[in-house]
């Protein structure tokens, strides 16, 4: 199965439904792309947990998606709307996570997860942590003010390197 | 102000064509798009799901009219059923009016007429057998 | 006493789940936004079970991937197992991993780590071409 270019790009609304289509449609050009290999669920992982961060809270119709692989990195991007809160508490842990060594990353992941408590939206508080520990710290948000003053769009850009 | 970026669409895809598998072009660009070949996978969900999920997205997107060829030596029940399914989620589109299929089909075969005829009755967009 | 059972279908996001009072089974993948909201019945389950004479249980668990949301909520699920053991139920956990598939291989070693349990690793072929 030969797929072209080897990206998979999206711009809509983003539903459970979609979810699953775009995951679908994911793991057929990653697998086309870079064939069978044991990373390739962790690979693939980064979109998954960023798509549902997005869906957690998305305030616009749509988001954006792109996954693509450039020279030996994947790179998947999602952009979408969030209320000012949520913008920028995505924004802080994303940046304390980098902060993190990667013990620190690892023994956070198992504090957070020995956490029984969910956020409101079903949230793990997990996924953070595990985007940075299974990809690396080549992550990247930033926040771009929009006509409405409470609410930002943000911008997620996580790249990994292919070669282990 | 901003908006996202605009640029970024659902990417075309690509299938080569194997021993049992159409050649599959979903072209998000043109709408120009085809599945041409001989369809009979063991298991024709795994070939459909990327197919049926794209078609789906599509419809998401909204994006220019589709005009599908298809074109089949033969297709196996199993594929059948899936290739109505991605026909199906194209179909929910509101632009499914302006979307055409056309159905080729060597004129003796009457089986493969009647698929095209059973397109017709069940899809709300156009099917041209030819 | 009447055990409980248990059996809910797979859907695309969501695992299959079956319960007979012996055999707890979770497979297939589980990629809910809101996983909690799925896993409780569950949790709700064990509880109960918990609650029984000490027996024999095994516990399967055949993911072929699951999101973090989920991650949490298996911790949670296996943390009742331990508790189980912990009563003097004799428990065997199973958990497959395809073809030595890394992501699920690390999600059962930090489990196994975090409550002192020892999982049986079953490897399983890769199914066909599903990822997720």
């Amino acid at each position: 199965m030969t797929m072209n270019p080897s990206i998979l790009g999206y711009d809509g609304r983003l539903s459970s439904d979609v979810r699953v289509q775009l995951t679908d449609l994911l793991a057929a050009i990653a697998l086309a792309n870079l064939g069978k290999r044991t990373d390739l669920r962790k690979l693939c992982s980064i979109a998954i947990e960023l798509l549902d961060n997005a869906q957690r809270h998305c305030t616009g119709d749509t988001i954006h998606f792109s996954w693509r692989i450039v020279g030996s990195d994947v790179v998947v991007s999602v952009q979408n709307r969030a209320q000012g809160q949520d913008a920028l508490r995505l924004k802080a842990q994303v940046d304390s996570v980098l902060a993190m060594t990667n013990d620190e990353i690892t023994e956070a992941f198992k504090a957070q997860m020995m956490n029984p408590e969910f956020g409101e939206k079903g949230g793990a508080g997990l996924g953070i942590l595990q985007i940075v520990k299974k990809g690396g710290k080549n992550y990247e948000v930033e926040l771009e003010p929009t006509d409405n003053h409470n609410e930002y769009l943000c911008k997620s850009h996580v790249k990994t390197s292919l070669v282990a | 102000m901003t908006t996202l970026n605009e640029n970024m669409n659902l990417n075309d895809l690509h299938i080569a064509a194997t021993e049992e598998t159409p050649e599959v072009l979903l072209s998000a660009q043109t709408g120009k798009s085809y599945l041409k070949g001989r369809s009979l996978p063991e298991n024709a969900f795994e070939f459909y799901r990327p197919i049926i999920s794209w078609a789906k997205l599509y419809v998401e997107q909204r994006g220019v009219a589709l005009d599908i060829t298809l074109c089949f030596d033969y297709l196996n029940s199993s594929s059948s059923r899936f290739l109505f399914e991605m026909l199906h989620a194209l179909d929910q589109s509101p632009e499914s009016a302006s979307y055409i299929v056309r159905w080729q089909t060597d004129p003796d075969d009457e089986l493969m007429i009647e698929k095209g005829e059973e397109l017709q009755r069940l899809l709300k967009m156009k099917v041209e057998i030819i | 006493m009447i055990m409980q059972t248990l059996s809910i279908t797979e859907t695309r996001n969501s695992p299959a789940v079956s319960f007979d009072g012996h055999a707890f089974v979770i497979k297939g993948v589980s990629t809910m936004v809101n996983a909690m909201e799925f896993y409780k019945s569950l949790l709700a389950l064990l509880d109960e079970c918990a609650q029984e004479a000490p027996r024999e249980l095994q516990v399967e668990i055949n993911l072929c991937y699951y999101n973090s949301s989920s991650n949490k909520c298996l911790y949670l699920l296996l943390e009742r197992v331990k508790r189980m053991i912990d009563k003097g139920f004799r428990v065997q956990v199973t958990w497959c991993v395809e073809d030595d598939d890394e992501f699920m291989r690390e999600g059962g070693q930090t489990i196994e780590e975090l409550l002192g349990l020892k999982f049986h690793y079953k490897q399983v072929p890769f199914n066909g071409e599903r990822l997720f």
